[in-house]
């Protein structure tokens, strides 16, 4: 059985399980040759989205051992130069000060390799003071000699083939036709010359693996600076005990957050599961919290429908983003002369905003924002009360009444107005003025009062995209807007797009509705 | 032969049992009432009322307000507004004047589709209404809508919840009008009508006052010479279609909270309404020929 993919115009073997590779089939071999080995090899293409997918919730799973875990960058590129991440992907983890919690360095990596081969992953795992190391032993190591003391690297190291170093490439196939096939040849060499004749890459791989230049793992996910968690000695799967076990966590974190002056801004909880799929939730605050009891009801609200599955084994929770918040959390005065608008009007509504937000989601909860723009649909617009005003928009932010008043002479604004102008059928006595009848959704109105026209000049310096070809601005976008009263009273916003022409019937839009 | 069972009675007393029995009454209508309000602020009846006042909100002209058994709108409690975009803009109008009252922030709960577009913050600001106190929220449908609203009014943090779900159950509406209550939190239900040809929705019971508010064609603005020089601000036909009576400590109890009509001009300056005129008493039912001559009464009112 092997995976392939195109490469060089020709179909070639991106990975192969061990059965193919008893056969002498490997990776970059090319499929015809492979098929020559050994005609019945069964051949899947390569699906490097869905490969990496799973190595993510492999090392999702694999933190329950460890925060910090990495999905090794090069895959088996050093291998064959595909990039691929199928057959020889990996998995870092950086486990210093964790592997007592699982009865030392033993049975962590023993519990590790058995939950991968549970699932049915034929996983190698080695565990080393450098990553370099553990990556060569992992791969190339003998099964079971997979942990190495930081004395032992060297010896370790050096029955290993080259290619355990990482080296990919020209300089591999260079090393190999210089008979340098062990770390051990490499180092016997004197350093100026391999590095001169071999490029600097062998010399930094081999550098790393000893341990002499740091190696920085980016772990997937940032580790916050708050967190909490808690393993239980038997899974757990009632939510009222789930909740019981977030609400201690909960006050832990509390606690540290008092001690440090931060709130929260946003916090996930994750649950892992016994068959180890993880359930993350996420909730966000309209400004820092760290009221152990607001937070538990905004996870409770998220967790209505939670299945635990067949149970949960770890519970962790985590501050992802906190803000400074004074020591003391105290409730605003409701003081009825200030002038506040709601994001620092008091301590009960921005829980309330959580609420709604954790509830219908953060983008279902909108506030209005004024923008310096003519175009009426530009002007305003519901953004998330989430959202800070960022720095673009801060002179907005200055001067918001009046962008909100708008210029003194500027004409009626509507109470309701449509996102997208609906183009509506009219009929217009004077070519250049307002119309006397339109048709709006299959229904005709009588025109019995109009205002305007007030023309609203397209922002000539915003490139609009949407420009036929060959028209100009000004007789395509400007608008000569009209407020219209139909024979019932209601009253309506509707502009005629573009200067009059001729030979070309103007076209008329609905934007709003006046109260 | 079973009727014949039934015919005779079944024990002497039995008839005492189906007579009114004060004593068991008064128990009962005491334990409903401290079911309503938990909170112990059991409104009394009768004489011995608490002389604690309610807050109340001006409709928009004295006249209007002289006429509802509160004397203006109850802040504490929930508003039903029916009616095309002018119910809107009197529901603009309302909040306008509650945010004078409370300095707090505003929720307006809306569904996450309107064929009537989103409320323009340009628009609102013209007609008095601060944009940046607003908070929208879009539910995806009614039990969304009412959830938050109800949340919005139990907060107590707020000036006011405004929502428009397309149908009320009635628990759903009784327990927006306790929420309003407890919290001293104005709640509208704002109940467009325009794109529903299927004609009015259903109303809530639980629902202090119920409106329904029309536009009507405006007198344009004249010149000296009588030419039209421009639109005249907007009229609306403001009907009062119901009022309960909760709450209401009035002197005027025998006069107020009638179905009436109004017509009248919205200024959208001071969100009040300079020019009343009181259309035909009980005229919700004469909607019809409601374009009979209006006698407006300008200097009835100094709003």
């Amino acid at each position: 059985m092997a995976t392939v993919t195109a490469v060089h115009g020709g179909q070639r073997i991106a990975a192969a399980n061990d059965a193919a590779r008893s056969q002498g089939i490997s990776p970059g071999m090319a499929l015809a040759d492979a098929r020559a080995l050994y005609p019945s090899l069964g051949v899947r293409q390569m699906a490097p989205e869905d490969d990496l997918e799973t190595l993510k919730r492999l090392s999702r799973a694999a933190m329950r051992y460890t925060p910090w875990v990495a999905i090794d960058p090069l895959g088996d590129k050093a291998g064959n130069g595909f990039g691929s991440l199928g057959g020889d992907a990996g998995l870092w983890l950086d486990v210093s000060g964790c592997a007592h919690l699982f009865g030392g360095e033993a049975a962590l990596l023993a519990d590790l390799t058995g939950r991968f081969e549970n699932h049915g992953f034929h996983a190698r795992a080695a565990m080393a003071p450098m990553p370099g190391a553990a990556w060569a032993l992992a791969r190339f190591g003998e099964i079971g000699a997979s942990i190495v003391a930081p004395g032992d690297v060297r010896e370790a190291l050096a029955p290993l083939p080259v290619a355990a170093l990482r080296i990919a490439g020209r300089a591999a196939e260079a090393l190999q036709r210089v008979g340098l096939r062990r770390i051990d040849d490499l180092l016997q060499m004197p350093r100026g010359p391999l590095a001169r004749r071999f490029g600097r890459e062998v010399l930094e791989r081999l550098d790393q693996a000893l341990g002499k230049t740091d190696e920085p793992i980016s772990p997937r996910r940032i580790i916050p600076l708050i967190h909490a968690r808690r393993v239980f000695a038997e899974p757990i799967g009632r939510n009222e005990d789930i909740e019981a076990a977030t609400n201690g966590l909960l006050n832990h974190i509390a606690g540290e957050l008092e001690t440090t002056g931060q709130g929260v801004r946003r916090m996930d909880l994750t649950l892992y599961r016994v068959d180890n799929s993880t359930q993350q939730v996420r909730i966000g605050t309209a400004r820092p919290v760290r009221d152990a009891a607001h937070i538990a009801r905004l996870f409770r609200d998220k967790m209505e429908d939670f299945d635990a599955g067949f149970g949960v084994e770890v519970i962790a929770l985590a501050a992802t983003e906190t803000a400074s918040l004074a020591q003391h959390q105290g409730e605003f005065p409701d003081n009825s002369t200030s002038n506040l608008s709601f994001m620092d009007a008091g301590e009960s509504a921005a829980r309330l905003i959580d609420r709604l937000a954790g509830r219908l989601g953060p983008t279902s909860v909108t506030r209005l924002h004024a923008r310096a723009s003519h175009l009426p649909e530009r002007a305003s617009r519901a953004i998330p009360v989430f959202k800070e005003k960022d720095s673009s928009t801060a002179p907005d932010a200055l001067d918001s009444p009046d962008l909100w008043r708008g210029a003194p002479r500027r004409g009626p604004r509507p109470i309701r107005l449509l996102a997208q102008p609906t183009a509506i059928d009219v009929m217009a006595p004077v070519p250049d003025g307002p119309p006397v009848m339109f048709r709006w959704r299959r229904r005709q109105y009588k025109v019995t009062n109009a205002d305007g026209p007030e023309r609203i000049a397209p922002e000539w310096w915003r490139r609009s995209g949407r420009l036929p070809p060959g028209a100009t601005t000004l007789e395509h976008g400007t608008r000569d807007y009209y407020r219209i009263e139909d024979e019932s009273g209601k009253r309506y916003w509707l502009y005629r797009e573009g200067l009059y022409r001729p030979d070309r019937p103007p076209r008329w839009y609905l934007h709003g509705f006046f109260a | 032969m079973s009727a014949a069972v039934f015919k005779q009675p079944l024990s002497p007393d039995f008839g005492a049992h189906l007579g009114p029995d004060p004593g068991l009454l008064a128990h009962l209508r005491a334990r409903v009432q401290t079911l309503e309000h938990p909170g112990g602020r059991t409104p009394q009846a009768g004489a011995q009322a608490p002389a604690a006042p309610i807050k109340t909100v001006s409709v928009g002209a004295a006249s209007i307000d002289a006429a509802l058994p509160w004397n203006g709108l109850p802040a504490q409690g929930l508003h039903e507004i029916f009616g095309d975009a002018a119910a809107v803009g009197f529901c603009a109008s309302l909040l306008v004047r509650l945010l004078a009252q409370r300095q707090a922030p505003i929720l307006w709960c809306r569904p996450a589709r309107d064929a009537y577009g989103e409320l323009y913050g340009q628009g609102l600001a013209a007609a008095g209404l601060d944009p940046e106190r607003l908070i929208l929220v879009h539910g995806r449908d009614d039990t969304e809508i009412l959830w938050a609203m109800e949340e919005g009014l139990r907060s107590g943090a707020l000036a006011a919840v405004v929502g428009s779900p397309r149908k009320i159950p009635p628990i759903a509406g009784r327990r927006l009008q306790l929420a309003a209550e407890e919290s001293g939190t104005a709640g509208i239900l704002l109940r467009p009508e325009d794109g529903q040809p299927s004609g009015r929705q259903t109303a809530t019971g639980a629902a202090l006052s119920r409106w329904r508010v029309l536009s009507a064609p405006s007198q344009p603005a004249r010149g000296n010479s009588g030419q039209i020089i421009a639109m005249g601000p907007p009229q609306w036909r403001l009907e009062l279609q119901r009022c309960r009576f909760a709450m209401a400590r009035g002197q005027n109890l025998k006069e107020a909270g009638k179905p009436r009509a109004w017509l009248v001009e919205w200024c959208n300056e001071t969100g009040n309404f300079p020019l009343v005129a009181a259309l035909r008493d009980g005229s919700a039912a004469t909607a019809a020929d409601a374009d009979a001559e209006p006698q407006a009464d300008r200097g009835a009112n100094a709003a």
